[in-house]
């Protein structure tokens, strides 16, 4: 028996058709890249189309500050309707420092569980904040294993019914992060953006994994435009 | 259970395949690039007009031959008992498909007599010069290897490129013997050229970036790869440096220089489009995806100074990687660069060759 998978579009629409209408519900998701590919903005558009549904959204970034989130977008076509829903609180963001969100991330965490009205959750990024937190003198943690575990619990708190998450992961044009190099085992899929520069910047993007779910095998062709991602459609 | 596992790693500049036994053997690693057939095409064209066929074909007989020694000897490999022979044989072959030598295509070997007879297609380099003298010589260095004693082959092809065939037999008249020990790798093969890889932050590419991004194309037919549609092949490094060699003893250096130099500059004529520094831009990409190492490029009045650290080094210095980025500056800059000096420097490897206009 076929099981039926209920899904959360991203708002791509050549992208929900890569994963079958949309990321599976409830489930966490990693979206990774080297810095520029438009890890950020994937992730805008998938608040704006959940919230568009009347889905809560919370987007908490750790690295940028409010101004630059700003920026980012006011620069797209929707901006608009996703300023909008801001001021609706459908969509709400926070930007953190590392230190600050050191400090508050569990408690942040416990609220985000409890409120029943929050079904969207970004974490933007994702590993940094780790690696950051795995270095740091005050926690004393440096060794691989307690890495692990601390992404482990940090992943296993975002596994809530009704809670699905995208996390961004920040990784280098080959390399894969320490820290990035659990998360694709503990994330139910993972979407890796990359781009290649020859004369001209191309990007493609591909669906290593994507549990419950007969994702698009090939890698297909994008590009960030003032609509925001635009999957380009490719001759057979 | 026998054969060796390759594992093939790319990484930014660097591309090495690892050979290892399950049970007991030791590892043995060779450091690789991607190479454009039509430079070498050009190479070998360019010393048929200057030294005739029958010379060029001598002269790539052994080459081929001390380049199949070498592969043999940097794999460790041993005289091998009979009767695994044939298994040996079509293990090493397959091998060599992928490489785009599809003469290999077909074998089969006779134990009693020694002969090893190998028949294909369209085979890489020879279908556009006409002397697969150099395969021949790559199958003899194998097989005497293997044999445990000299064997030559010789070219046996009926039409080019259709009809590829040659033969390995105990039978056949003794050509050249070279002397094992120049084939050996050298004691600092190891630590120049397999670099502790770090973090890629300039975001130089990898080969398996043009794979992912469909700009080299693996021909599943006849197992080549394709650089918008011009092939490419991987060689172990030292290859070139056989190569070289061969050009220096035989004091045909200018052949060299000129073969590469002038097929490289007909290369990017056909590749490239865009001249300049933004042409030039994107063959530092590309050479770092070809595992020539990272690349960089310092521009000054008549002058280019090219650094590329963690270059791939065999016996010759990088001679074959700065004739070939001798002939891109030339293609791009619309010049004719000269040589003015190539060092070499160890820890980090970084070669760095100055180019005069």
């Amino acid at each position: 028996m076929k099981l039926k998978i209920n899904r959360q579009k991203i708002g791509i629409k050549d992208f929900d058709n890569m994963v079958q209408g949309g990321i599976p519900k409830d489930s966490i998701i990693g979206i990774s890249g080297p810095p520029g590919v438009g890890k950020s903005i994937f992730t805008l558009h998938y608040l704006l189309e959940a919230a568009r549904k009347g889905q809560k959204c919370v987007y908490i970034n750790l690295e940028e500050p409010m101004e630059n989130i700003d920026k980012m977008i006011n620069s797209f076509s929707f901006a608009k309707e996703f300023n909008k829903l801001i001021s609706e609180k459908r969509i709400v963001i926070k930007c953190y420092n590392y230190s600050e969100y050191e400090k508050i991330y569990s408690d942040l965490f416990v609220k985000i569980i409890e409120d029943d009205d929050i079904k969207i959750i970004v974490i933007d990024s994702f590993n940094c904040f780790f690696s950051y937190v795995g270095k740091s003198e005050s926690t004393k943690i440096h060794s691989e294993g307690n890495n692990r575990m601390m992404l482990h619990q940090a992943v296993s708190m975002l596994r809530k019914k009704g809670l699905t998450s995208i996390l961004t992961l920040e990784t280098g044009h080959e390399r894969s992060d320490d820290f990035c190099s659990g998360i694709p085992y503990l994330v139910d899929g993972l979407i890796k953006l990359d781009f290649l520069e020859l004369g001209t910047i191309e990007r493609r993007i591909f669906i290593p994994k994507m549990r419950w779910t007969d994702q698009y095998k090939e890698s297909r062709s994008y590009e960030i435009g003032i609509k925001g991602i635009e999957i380009i459609k490719e001759e057979e | 259970m026998f054969f060796p596992k390759v594992v093939q790693i790319n990484k930014p500049g660097i591309i090495y395949t690892c050979q290892d036994r399950k049970f007991g053997s030791p590892v043995s690693k060779r450091r690789q690039v991607f190479f454009f057939e039509d430079i070498i095409v050009n190479l070998q064209l360019e010393t048929i007009r200057q030294m005739g066929k029958k010379k060029t074909s001598d002269l790539y007989y052994k080459i081929g031959k001390e380049s199949g020694i070498r592969c043999m000897l940097i794999s460790r490999s041993k005289k091998a008992p009979n009767i695994m022979l044939p298994s040996i044989l079509d293990y090493i072959f397959k091998g060599f498909l992928g490489g785009g030598m599809s003469f290999a295509y077909n074998l089969s070997y006779n134990k009693r007599e020694t002969i090893l007879s190998l028949k294909g297609r369209n085979n890489i380099i020879c279908r556009k010069t006409g002397i697969p003298s150099e395969f021949a010589g790559l199958v003899s260095g194998i097989m005497s290897i293997l044999i445990g004693k000299n064997i030559e082959a010789e070219a046996r092809c009926s039409r080019c490129p259709y009809g590829c065939c040659i033969v390995a037999s105990k039978d056949i008249q003794t050509k050249y013997i070279p002397i094992y020990n120049k084939m050996k790798i050298s004691k600092e093969y190891h630590n120049l050229n397999f670099p502790v890889i770090e973090k890629n932050n300039d975001f130089k590419h990898s080969f398996s970036h043009l794979i992912r991004f469909k700009k080299v194309d693996i021909n599943m037919k006849n197992g080549k790869f394709c650089y918008k549609e011009k092939v490419i092949f991987p060689t172990e490094i030292g290859i070139l440096g056989v190569i070289t060699d061969n050009y220096i003893r035989n004091r045909k250096r200018q052949i060299l220089e000129k073969g590469i130099i002038e097929g490289t500059e007909k290369l990017a004529g056909e590749l490239f489009k865009e001249k300049g520094r933004k042409g030039m831009n994107n063959i530092v990409q590309i050479l770092s995806s070809l595992g020539w190492g990272y690349t960089y490029l310092n521009y000054k009045k008549n002058e280019i100074i090219v650094d590329i650290r963690h270059a791939p080094i065999d016996r010759y210095n990088y001679v074959f990687g700065s004739l070939m980025i001798n002939g891109f500056l030339n293609y791009f800059f619309d010049k004719k660069y000269k040589i003015k000096s190539i060092k070499q420097m160890t820890n980090p490897v970084v070669v760095n060759i100055e180019y005069v206009a």
